[in-house]
């Protein structure tokens, strides 16, 4: 259990660059993919992210 | 209060028994206008922690209106140095204030040392994960002491090697911490959906005894993967697994879980009286 959880969280800390022992590397890529999702920024109003792109223009 | 004679858990009869809906603030309203129609509640611990002024207030008023169970997100149950201790005492002055039926947490790892995982891991299926998983539960038994059950999270990735089949990994681990089962037959939906897991056989394996509690969702497909999304209407195969299930003589309390973006609350109410009419 010690091994998995490190392995785990060097893959986690390397997108999956790392390969969790008998994890498949494709089925892991899921696992990430469900970890950015629930962890996604609240999204900017569309509004204030052009006035940002705007300004930074300027 | 009834109780049931299931492990050590004095785990209310009558709770068990009643169609309730997650907690969401937005149907605040709609909620208490159809009291009548809901036996139970569940609310999310963690959304509840150092709750102080209208927020205390409106859970004291939920617990004082409704009977209600906890659902908790981050227990970690299968990290080998155990649970956080800080989280346990959140845990445990949420229960005092609200006094729950049971709470309840995934079956996975959330936590490693001090790193939040952001996402519910798999456990592998070996003896050495259900000794773990049996340690931290009486810990945290130790520490809230309300009746604890465990869910089955959806699983992301299955780890190889496994020496229990899904089924008998959790029933390992309930039997031998003597605690009740929190059955998301959506999650064995999802399960069959990405990983090919067969549901039924999963339900048959299960000591339906220590279900307390059944969870009713609704994902979709994104791609090649099905979303446990909480964001639709439960679909037809998770009312077929829930059939089978009550088929088998199962009984539990039936919690309809939804997330935003949220539909009328009449649409919920719609779904436990299918719920209550296939119970029947």
């Amino acid at each position: 259990m010690i091994d998995y959880q490190r392995a785990l969280l060097a893959a986690i800390n390397d997108d999956g660059t790392s390969a969790v022992p008998n994890v498949d590397r494709k089925e892991f890529q899921r696992f990430l993919a469900v970890r950015k999702r629930k962890n996604r920024p609240l999204q900017t109003k569309p509004g204030w992210a052009k006035i940002i792109t705007f300004l930074r223009r300027t | 209060m009834a109780e049931a004679a299931v492990g050590d858990a004095a785990v209310a009869a009558d709770v068990r028994n009643g169609y309730g809906v997650l907690y969401r603030p937005e149907h605040r309203a709609a909620l208490f206008a159809n009291r009548s129609r809901i036996d139970a509640i569940e609310l999310i611990a963690d959304h509840w922690f150092d709750a102080k002024g209208r927020k205390a207030a409106e859970l004291d008023l939920l617990a004082a209106e409704f009977p209600v169970t906890l659902h908790a997100l981050k227990t970690s149950v299968g990290t080998v140095e155990g649970p956080d201790e800080r989280y346990l005492r959140k845990i445990a002055a949420v229960a005092a204030r609200v006094k729950p039926a049971w709470w309840s947490d995934h079956l996975c790892i959330t936590r490693i040392g001090t790193t939040n995982l952001g996402a519910f891991a798999p456990l592998p299926r070996t003896r050495e994960a259900v000794d773990v998983v049996v340690r931290n539960i009486r810990r945290i038994r130790e520490r809230v002491p309300v009746p604890f059950a465990v869910e089955n999270p959806t699983l992301a990735y299955d780890v190889g090697g496994a020496e229990y089949a899904p089924a008998e990994f959790l029933t390992a681990i309930t039997e031998e911490a003597d605690c009740g089962i929190l059955l998301d037959l959506e999650n064995l939906h999802a399960d069959e959906e990405n990983l090919g897991h067969e549901p039924t056989t999963f339900i048959a394996g299960l000591p339906l005894e220590r279900v307390w509690e059944i969870h009713l969702a609704g994902g979709y497909r994104l791609g090649a993967e099905y979303v446990d999304a909480h964001q639709r209407a439960v679909p037809a195969r998770t009312w077929d697994l829930y059939e089978t299930f009550v088929r088998r003589g199962g009984r539990a309390l039936t919690i309809l879980e939804r997330e935003a973006p949220l539909p009328p609350f009449e649409n919920l109410l719609n779904e436990l009286d299918r719920a209550r009419l296939v119970a029947a």
